[in-house]
């Protein structure tokens, strides 16, 4: 997506279908139904989730019928529709996106990102159509891609489209395209957390208990549909693994590293391929989809047609142990290449499917390979292609913890979570030091855009307190001490400020004047001369930025003990707050 | 509460009479917008639901129609045009356990070993007790020449779930396994697996007589004439099975030396035969065979008999085995006589000189020549045998009998 191209709305609010004359504006319904937007979210929440489960199967099975209607029921090597088909439907698919629907490139990820960070939520019914139609195509046709980012993406637009209907204010409209979101994501993958964490990984980027409600209960209602039809069994079925010797872990962090190993590359070669089809003159761009279709098609004309499309049924049989290490490796392979021409050409379609298709093939020839010298092992080759379905969602994506739910969810198998903790750990840790910006961010950059960066986002190490405070360099009083005793100490250190151990633990930051002003006063006590105001209670731990609104108030901040009542641990000015911020940024930019 | 009321109670008291208005008129429309969603969800929940169930119903021909195809190439002995068939119908339908089962039977028919091997495995992996894919992936590792994985599959499958079929199978597998074990050179295992199968097909007489069979493979010939009698027991009067086992008795009874019992189920045999249209051994034969143990109860030199007759018949076969010798001798070439030949022949040699010319009566009355001269026809035919290949007519008996020394009448 072009940052160039991106379809901006002319205002926050869109247009509702009712009466022109009636419609109120933002404020005005936020005075005379405050409760509204919160009572109308749990609902919409239901009804977004509902429709998106219903709009991702209409999405899945028009893929079906266009994969039986092009290439055949199942596509076998040598059949001349296997390169004319991707070929063609690509060259429309191209025309579509050129001249329809601009929007409809790409994965979906980053434009649900882009609209919920720069176009406060807002996903035209046009660019939710596009995707669907396009992306449909491509994938029914062969191209190498996935339809879970679609489907994503389409969820996304569904909401908005229902939260502009409903006219709700800006912040629900940005508020509701991750909602959608999950619940596209959800019905795609049948697994309703690993969509919420995907979402909340990925696209918001932290907990909020904001959106957390509405996302459960969007995936929820979505994957109660979406199990409607395609009934409750997991996606994959594999045997329990029973982990008789630990040691056998060993085999799993080998996939780790080949899983890492692997999603650097296959980052690599997108990051490459892709800005390199771009700097071609703009008259190839046209005909860029229908070569990659081509090439993708000659891959499947000469030997491997299971590399085309999104590939669940080959990795299922994978994991049912159907091939042999060879034919696993040269697929895992082919599927980095031709989900790379068919993503870099512009074509519309995720990387989801073909990222889990990679990690199967790849866990499978590990698998296939251990089990070769060390037949004793007792994971079977589908809990090796499992785990690496995990093992490239963690180091491709770089979603560690969706990852993880991700396989368990797709596999209703909890006994292989140690194998895939660790080997997902290892290649996400791998894929990382080696290929230091994340492949969604590459992407974004590589679009002109800037989203915030989820990653950087979760590895920054917050600030706290105790990382600015200093020991105290002003004098510390008792309140019962005398107000001219105090005026004198002042006097006799050269400060302007004192503190003040008064009644209960708390504190008082007390000014030369104040103090002045209470000796004149004649008080017996300083205490009894202040007002009731006691200066906030700060614990080292408490994150920096949290002192901040306190500084208009308090020159200085006493910091406490949180076991010993009111024990000083010393003072924070905001001139130490800023001067901590400030030194945090160098080490950052040193680093 | 009538609607009025309810849109009354809505209104907060802190909003004008304008307010309270719009306050009403945006609730209807918020009411008017979800109605409208509702129905645009019924609406896409019925396209949905047509749009899925006609691509099922599409989606299970096509694969009725692969696996159909499968089946025919696997019939006419295409396996490989069965493999891509099969698993084109595991696309269309994933998980089915009969394109599952199907697909690993044709791989291994097609002769893609490590790949039926692997799949099995993992086939086995979720369901490790079932006993039709322990006792394929035994066959597999047969093929694979894998005899350590082979039996402990065969042995899986004895243990494995056969859903209704149990007993039926669990006899066939162990039938199986037991032949396996007499080609791996293991008969004390296969004589175990053939008796516990025994004592499961007592009154089935055509299991009784491949189980009689399999234990007179493995040369455990009494437990095998033991089982063929059973076999006798529980046969339909003039069935095949029946006379199968009369054939199996007598043949066994013969390797064993027990030439009576021999005679008697080919007399019997032959009894049989006659009411039956097509016996499963012409009778022709079988009578050759019973005139053959008439002769060679007539050349029988046993212990047991009346002196006189033993005498006689010993006499008659030492002229034979004599002759045997002689004409042995002179069809050897002294040089091709290894060193250890020389020496046997010669202790042969001087020991039929000490019976030079024997009399009826002299041998009659001496027991202790009676058993050298029976010893010597015996290591004479061996001798020859060994030399100058196999014997025929009654020289071919005498060496027969030669080899049975604990033959009874």
């Amino acid at each position: 997506m072009d940052a160039m191209d991106m379809e901006s709305p002319s205002t926050t609010t869109m247009p509702s279908p009712m009466d022109a004359s009636s419609v109120l504006s933002e404020e005005e319904i936020r005075r005379i139904a405050p409760t509204r937007e919160n009572r109308l979210l749990l609902v919409l929440s239901i009804f977004i989730g509902i429709l998106s489960g219903l709009s991702v199967v209409c999405f899945r099975i028009s893929i079906e019928w266009l994969q039986v209607l092009l290439l055949g029921s199942v596509p076998h090597p040598g059949q001349y529709r296997l390169l004319l088909a991707p070929m063609l439907v690509g060259l429309l698919v191209a025309i579509l996106v050129k001249y329809f629907f601009p929007q409809a490139r790409g994965s979906g990820v980053n434009q649900t990102k882009a609209a919920l960070y720069i176009y406060n939520g807002y996903i035209s019914f046009r660019t939710m159509i596009g995707k669907f139609i396009t992306a449909a195509l491509a994938i029914g046709s062969g191209h190498s891609l996935g339809p879970e980012d679609p489907a994503l993406q389409i969820g996304a637009g569904l909401a908005s489209i229902v939260s502009r209907h409903l006219r709700l204010s800006r912040e629900r409209l940005r508020l509701f395209a991750p909602v959608g979101a999950a619940a596209g994501l959800a019905a795609a993958f049948n697994a309703p957390i690993s969509a919420i964490l995907f979402v909340i990984e990925e696209v918001i980027g932290r907990w909020s208990a904001a959106v957390l409600g509405s996302i459960v209960l969007a995936a929820v209602s979505s994957v109660v549909v979406a199990r409607a039809f395609w009934g409750s069994e997991p996606m994959f079925h594999i045997p329990s693994v029973n982990l008789r010797d630990n040691r056998e872990l060993l085999a799993y962090a080998v996939l780790g590293v080949a899983g890492g190993l692997a999603s650097v590359l296959f980052s690599r070669l997108l990051a490459w391929l892709r800005p390199w089809l771009r700097t071609l003159p703009k008259k190839t761009q046209v005909w860029q989809p229908a070569v990659a279709g081509l090439l993708v098609g000659a891959i499947g004309f000469f030997g491997f047609p299971q590399v085309m499309g999104p590939g669940y049924d080959v990795i299922d049989h994978a994991m049912h142990g159907e091939y042999l290490w060879h034919i696993l490796l040269t697929l895992a392979i082919l599927k980095i290449l031709a989900t790379t021409l068919s993503f870099s050409s512009g074509t519309p379609g995720g990387m989801f499917a073909p990222t889990l298709f990679i990690g199967a093939m790849l866990g499978g020839t590990v698998g296939s390979v251990e089990k070769i010298f060390f037949p004793h092992l007792t994971g079977s080759i589908g809990s090796y292609a499992l785990v690496g379905m995990g093992v490239l969602f963690a180091g491709f994506l770089r979603a560690p913890l969706t990852s993880v739910f991700m396989v368990l969810e797709v596999s209703g198998n909890y006994s292989i979570v140690l194998p895939v903790i660790l080997a997902n750990t290892i290649a996400y840790l791998l894929a990382r030091s080696l290929q230091t910006i994340p492949i969604f961010e590459v992407l974004t950059l590589q679009d002109g855009l800037s989203l915030p960066s989820m990653e950087e986002a979760r590895e920054e190490t917050a600030l706290r307190v105790e990382d600015a405070v200093h020991a105290p360099d002003v004098p510390v009083v008792f309140g019962t001490d005398a107000p001219a005793s105090i005026v004198e100490t002042m006097k006799k250190q050269k400060v302007e400020l004192a503190l003040v151990r008064c009644r209960n633990h708390r504190w008082y930051v007390l000014t030369a004047s104040e103090a002045a002003k209470a000796s004149q006063a004649s008080a017996a006590q300083i205490e009894d001369a202040l007002p009731d105001e006691r200066a906030p209670l700060l614990y080292p731990d408490l994150a920096l930025d949290e002192t901040l609104p306190y500084f208009r108030r308090w020159p200085v901040l006493p910091v406490v003990n949180r076991a010993v009542s009111g024990f000083l641990e010393g003072i924070l000015s905001q001139n130490d707050v800023l001067q901590c911020y400030q030194n945090h940024l160098q080490i950052h930019i040193h680093k | 509460m009538g609607l009025a009321e309810a849109l009354h109670r809505l209104g907060g008291n802190s909003l004008d009479a304008r307010q309270r208005g719009r306050r009403r008129r945006l609730i209807l429309q918020d009411a008017a917008a979800l109605l409208s969603l509702a129905g645009i969800t019924l609406a896409l929940a019925v396209v949905t639901y047509f749009f899925f169930y006609s691509f099922r119903a599409h989606r299970q021909v096509l694969e009725s129609r692969w696996f159909a195809r499968g089946q025919q190439d696997l019939a006419t002995g295409r396996a490989q045009d069965a493999v891509e068939a099969f698993r084109s119908a595991l696309t269309l339908s994933s998980g089915n356990r009969a394109y599952e089962l199907a697909l690993a039977q044709a791989l291994a028919d097609a002769g893609r070993i490590d790949e039926a091997y692997a799949y099995y495995s993992t086939l086995l992996e979720a369901k490790p007790g079932d006993g039709l894919l322990n006792l394929r992936m035994a066959r597999l590792a047969v093929r694979k020449n894998d005899p350590a994985e082979a039996i402990a599959l065969y042995q899986a499958a004895l243990n494995g779930d056969w859903l209704d079929e149990g007993v039926l199978r669990r006899r066939e597998v162990r039938l199986e396994l037991a032949q396996y074990l007499i080609l791996q050179h293991m008969p004390t295992r296969a004589q175990a697996e053939l008796l516990t199968a025994e004592g499961n097909a007592l009154e089935n007489s055509a299991v009784m007589n491949q189980i009689a069979a399999l234990l007179d493979q493995a040369h455990f010939l009494k437990d095998a004439l033991t089982a063929y009698q059973r076999a006798q027991q529980h046969a339909p009067s003039n069935s095949p099975e029946m006379l199968q086992a009369f054939l199996g008795e007598g043949r066994v009874a013969e390797s064993l030396g027990e030439y009576k019992i021999a005679r008697r189920a080919l007399e019997r045999y032959l009894i049989h035969a006659r009411q039956v249209s097509s016996p499963p051994e012409d009778p022709s034969t079988v009578e050759a065979w019973f005139d053959q143990l008439q002769r060679m109860q007539a050349l029988d030199t046993l212990p047991s008999l009346p002196p006189r007759q033993r005498a006689q018949r010993l006499l008659a076969d030492g002229s034979i085995a004599r002759h045997r010798l002689r004409v042995c001798i002179a069809r050897q070439s002294t040089a091709a006589q290894s060193t250890q030949d020389a020496a046997t022949l010669a202790i042969l040699n001087s020991e039929w000189k000490t019976f030079p010319s024997l009399h009826l009566s002299q041998l009659a009355n001496d027991q202790r020549k009676q058993d050298s001269l029976a010893s010597l026809i015996d290591q004479t035919e061996i001798w020859a045998n060994q030399r100058c290949g196999a014997p025929t007519g009654d020289d071919a008996l005498l060496l027969q009998l030669a080899t049975v020394p604990n033959r009874t009448e």
